[in-house]
């Protein structure tokens, strides 16, 4: 696996890739990365989101402003150019499944997994208004009701993580320092 | 290294006004690690928020942040950054030193930084408050250690819709006996509605001494 090819997504950055490769992240804190997978034709997608919504329709609850159909909708502007897509929960989702499903993933089979959104200063305010809490509500809210099923994730705590999304295997392994790796596993 | 927020003129101003405080933070420290310190000339750099790490350096190396709240005539964040084997040695110089008493305890490192960021803002802010005319406090520090980006991304997220600059004061200390310098970085974000403040005061400052 140490072979592959190693994309680093960087804040508010997003890619997808065809196996084999690695997607990795590092330094998540209240960041959240979202993983999206096809295991039939082993392509993935990460995002590493910072922020639960874009500011473009932020009078909406979360998701709501973008038509039902727009997985349909193949090719349209999802952003104004200028906006960065991955830095937002809502875009970056409809990002990554278009580019995902341009690429030849099915839209029935893909599935998510998620990790991130720790809070790191323990005496900050209690984490429901946390931006790390608030980010992952946002994201599963969304893919609930995109109906993608959220397979597995490693959310919330006091650590940062780095990720390793290996797109052979559909694993993902998470790192926190003091060199523990975990793996995110079907635990939902 | 600078933006566009601030003029040549208001950089130049800001890089004096720190160097006051830098001198000020040696003299602090010394007092407080009773052990005598040099200090390097500070580094400034006025950048865009997610630009931090172009300074800071690898994203995932571990470091130990303090994080502080800005309040008063300008508010925003401050965070006080040591990395990992930095902070090792100045934890080997406070439990050297004769005017401390450190409980032995895991976190014992963790409280000197916090302790050390505590005092250098604290200078910083009060250069800030003689050659400004700007009172900004700082809040009680709190400390994490972990990755550098995950200590300081959340705030960069909230930051980066909002605010355009972030200031970051790279201090090297050499201490007596040792070879090398040590690296902090202290880093203030004006929050978006207190910058103008923050530039204007720098501006009128600046005009008042070049006449």
């Amino acid at each position: 696996m140490s072979v592959d090819k190693r994309i680093i997504v960087n804040m508010g950055e997003g890619a997808v890739r065809r196996a084999p490769a690695v997607i990795a992240s590092v330094g998540l804190g209240s960041c959240v990365v979202l993983m999206l997978y096809d295991p039939g034709p082993r392509i993935g997608g990460l995002a590493h989101i910072l922020l639960p919504n874009s500011p473009v329709h932020s009078s909406g609850e979360c998701g709501q402003r973008y038509p039902d159909n727009w997985k349909r909708q193949r090719g349209e502007n999802i952003a104004p150019p200028d906006k960065p897509v991955y830095l937002y929960a809502d875009t970056a989702l409809i990002a990554l499944f278009k580019e995902m499903t341009c690429m030849g993933a099915s839209s029935f089979n893909i599935y998510a997994m998620i990790a991130g959104g720790a809070r790191m200063f323990s005496e900050d305010e209690p984490s429901v208004n946390g931006m790390g809490a608030r980010n992952i509500m946002s994201i599963k809210k969304l893919l609930k009701r995109e109906k993608i099923s959220v397979i597995g994730e490693d959310t919330g705590g006091s650590q940062g993580r780095s990720v390793d999304f290996h797109l052979d295997s559909g694993r993902v392994m998470v790192r926190t320092i003091g060199g523990s790796i975990r793996e995110i596993i079907d635990n939902v | 290294m600078t933006n566009n927020i601030l003029t040549p003129e208001q950089f130049d101003y800001l890089e004096e006004m720190m160097n006051i405080g830098a001198g000020n933070a040696a003299t602090a420290l010394e007092q407080f690690l009773k052990s005598k310190f040099d200090m390097c000339m500070p580094i400034i750099h006025a950048i865009v928020p997610h630009k931090a790490f172009s300074v800071i350096g690898d994203p995932a190396q571990t470091v130990t942040c303090v994080k502080m709240n800005m309040i008063g005539d300008c508010t925003g964040k401050m965070f006080f950054v040591v990395p990992q084997k930095q902070q090792e040695r100045l934890e080997n110089i406070a439990i050297h030193s004769d005017g401390l008493e450190i409980k032995n305890s895991d976190k014992s490192g963790i409280s000197v930084v916090e302790e050390i960021g505590n005092i250098l803002a604290g200078v910083y802010l009060t250069s800030i408050h003689d050659l400004c005319r700007l009172n900004i406090y700082h809040t009680i520090p709190v400390a994490a250690t972990d990755m550098a980006q995950a200590v300081l991304d959340e705030t960069i997220a909230m930051m980066s819709a909002k605010s355009e600059l972030l200031i970051i004061i790279v201090n090297k200390f050499l201490a007596a006996e040792q070879d090398e310098a040590i690296d902090t970085y202290l880093i203030m974000i004006p929050d978006v509605n207190s910058l103008k403040t923050l530039t204007d005061s720098i501006r009128e400052a600046n005009r008042l001494v070049r006449g």
